[in-house]
């Protein structure tokens, strides 16, 4: 006789098909319409042009090196008609009401154990205004520090060159993307701590930075190790078809299955993250554990 | 003098200083990257022409003849730098639409260079806290938590001292290259090294205006202005004594600087500079701190202290 496993991986597995009709739209669209460029294929496109013996220039500082990095899909090239833009932004909106919806859900799961979905309309209102400020801070700053990594980059083009370029500003990618993971995630309980408790935003990050600063290792190792799991599995589907077995034709749909899985894997496990964590750290009783009788 | 004290401060808060340069690679990375998005076509066409006309060949020109410097061919110098000031404004001209583009060229620069002093500067603040609460309490504080708490602080001294060292440094610049052209051109080396000394005078009389600004602010009032005010009231005190070690910083400094300058490539030479400036304003502060605190008459720690309590003598 035991309780059931309080991992937010597990939790994500386990329901599964109850989260899925709230972010699968979401994911779908983030698929589509978010920019294909990462800093990936930056630095595979650098990897290439050393091996050739190319000299690498940042002339144009948008196309050439920020809007690898950049989130804001900016494409002339449009779709029906419209400028590819307004998708991205639609999409964006989109994203926030489905975050919204799928955190209201984990959190009157796992405080009352109930699996309905209620009103549309009042799930959204119970906690846009507690998820949206802690999305904005995270994408303003994801902004603002890959601006700086970009411009770290600029500098080291000045000093070296070649394959010490190369490892140089991979080693600076690497540390710059830390970084903001860390800070990610001490703040990442902010949106839990103000709906259960009812902290103003300011109070909530510290309380948030508090909780996650006595578990630091724990939280920050789980977030970073996520995210370079995910990271790695979504190069592998993009250099597969080109290695192996599929025409080319099939490229473009295995890139947007893996694309679509990452984005559906990321929106399910936030809100189950902040708000397990949050009831872990916080020594809440957690209503949607059952007792294993038989195992 | 306190120098003792001085060295002993400044070795042991050295760390603090590390972390603080690493504020002030950020802040130069994020010029370049501003400058990148929205201006970087005109930094272009400027890197372009000085390429065209082959001004840093005509640097290490001017260079290795001062290297190989010798007493009987100065009217030939004086004709060399002259020429060389004339090629600048020649390659400054080659830009297409010049003098369309000089005003917005001359807004932006003084625009990136109050941006430079602004965000370079914004690390001396939070540096300086945590120096203070080393001296007053023998504990350092968390270093990025001084930055956050004393961010707005920071940038309210730093708004009004970014512009006053701007201008001052502009100034110092243009009197010391005015009065080399109107009186020591003609002297070759001499002209040059007594140039040199009259900068470093005038830099470190300014250095020394503002030194008790910072002290004042962060111990007694946080009024920007106030502590402007009442830190001048203290400066004219002893203003001989920190004008004179701020000379000997600077002198050394900028003597350092100058050997640099034939040793190695040009990029190397600006990264070093650059750490030097870095450097010397850290010891510089850390000497004001120590005369301040001399000056109030008030106790201070210079070093770790372990207090032990031994039971012979309890």
């Amino acid at each position: 006789m035991r309780l059931q496993s309080k991992s937010a991986t597990y939790y994500v597995f386990k329901n599964f098909i109850y989260l899925l009709p709230l972010v699968v739209l979401p994911s779908l669209m983030l698929a589509f319409f978010q920019s294909e460029k990462g800093p990936v294929v930056l630095f595979i496109n650098m990897a290439n042009i050393i091996k050739s013996g190319g000299q690498i220039s940042f002339a144009h500082f948008y196309t050439d090196l920020y809007s690898f990095f950049s989130l804001v899909n900016i494409k002339s090239d449009a779709v029906l008609g419209i400028n590819a833009i307004w998708f991205w932004l639609f999409t964006y909106v989109v994203l926030i009401i489905g975050l919204c919806m799928a955190f209201t859900f984990v959190e009157r799961h796992i405080k009352l154990g109930t699996h309905r979905y209620g009103n549309f309309f009042k799930n959204l209102n119970e906690s846009f205004l507690f998820l949206f400020p802690y999305l904005f801070l995270m994408f303003v700053l994801y902004q603002v520090w890959t601006l700086l990594l970009c411009g770290a980059i600029v500098l080291i083009s000045i000093i070296a060159q070649g394959w010490a370029f190369f490892a140089f500003s991979l080693f600076i990618t690497l540390i710059f993307y830390t970084a903001y993971f860390v800070f990610f995630s001490l703040l990442i309980l902010t949106p839990p701590s103000m709906y259960f408790d009812g902290y103003r935003f300011g109070f909530a990050a510290s309380y948030s930075a508090q909780l996650t600063g006595a578990h630091f290792f724990d939280s920050v190792i789980r977030i970073l190790a996520t995210v370079l799991i995910s990271q790695a599995l979504l190069f592998l589907c993009r250099l597969l078809p080109q290695q192996f077995w599929l025409p080319d034709m099939y490229d473009n749909v295995v890139l947007i299955l893996a694309r679509f899985l990452f984005y559906l894997w990321w929106l399910m496990f936030l809100p189950s993250f902040s708000v397990c964590k949050y009831a872990e750290y916080t020594e809440t009783k957690r209503a949607d554990l059952k007792i294993k009788i038989f195992d | 003098m306190h120098a003792k004290k001085t060295f002993l401060l400044i070795g042991n808060n050295y760390t603090t200083h590390l972390k603080s340069l690493l504020l002030q690679i950020l802040a130069i990375c994020f010029i370049v990257a501003i400058f990148g998005l929205f201006f970087f076509n005109f930094g272009n066409l400027i890197v372009k022409a000085i390429e065209k006309e082959g001004l840093v060949r005509k640097t290490q020109e001017l260079i290795s003849y001062l290297v190989n410097w010798n007493s009987a061919d100065q009217t030939e110098f004086s004709q060399k730098i002259l020429s060389y000031i004339d090629s600048i404004s020649q390659s400054l001209s080659t830009i297409p639409n010049f003098n369309v583009k000089l005003a917005t060229a001359i807004w932006s620069t003084i625009i990136a260079g109050y941006a430079v002093y602004f965000l370079v500067g914004l690390s001396v603040f939070p540096t300086f806290f945590s120096v203070n609460q080393f001296m007053t309490t023998n504990s350092k504080p968390f270093y990025l938590w001084s930055v956050i708490k004393k961010s707005v602080d920071s940038m309210r001294m730093m708004a009004l001292r970014a512009l006053i060292n701007l201008i001052m440094d502009w100034c110092c610049l243009f009197l010391t290259l005015g009065a080399y052209l109107i009186t020591f051109v003609n002297l070759g080396m001499t002209g040059i090294i007594i140039s040199l000394l009259i900068w470093a005078a005038l830099v470190s009389a300014r250095s020394a205006m503002l030194a008790y600004w910072l002290p004042v602010n962060i111990n007694e009032t946080s009024k920007t202005r106030q502590a402007f005010k009442s830190g001048i009231i203290y400066m004219l005190d002893d203003f001989w004594n920190l004008f004179l070690k701020s000379f000997i910083v600077i002198t050394i400094t900028s003597l350092v600087a100058f050997s640099i300058i034939f040793l190695f490539q040009p990029l190397v030479v600006l990264i070093l500079t650059m750490l030097l400036i870095s450097l010397s304003s850290y010891v510089l502060n850390c000497i004001y701190f120590v005369n301040y605190y001399e000056l109030k008459g008030k106790p201070y720690f210079v070093k770790k202290v372990t207090v032990t309590y031994s039971d012979d003598n309890a």
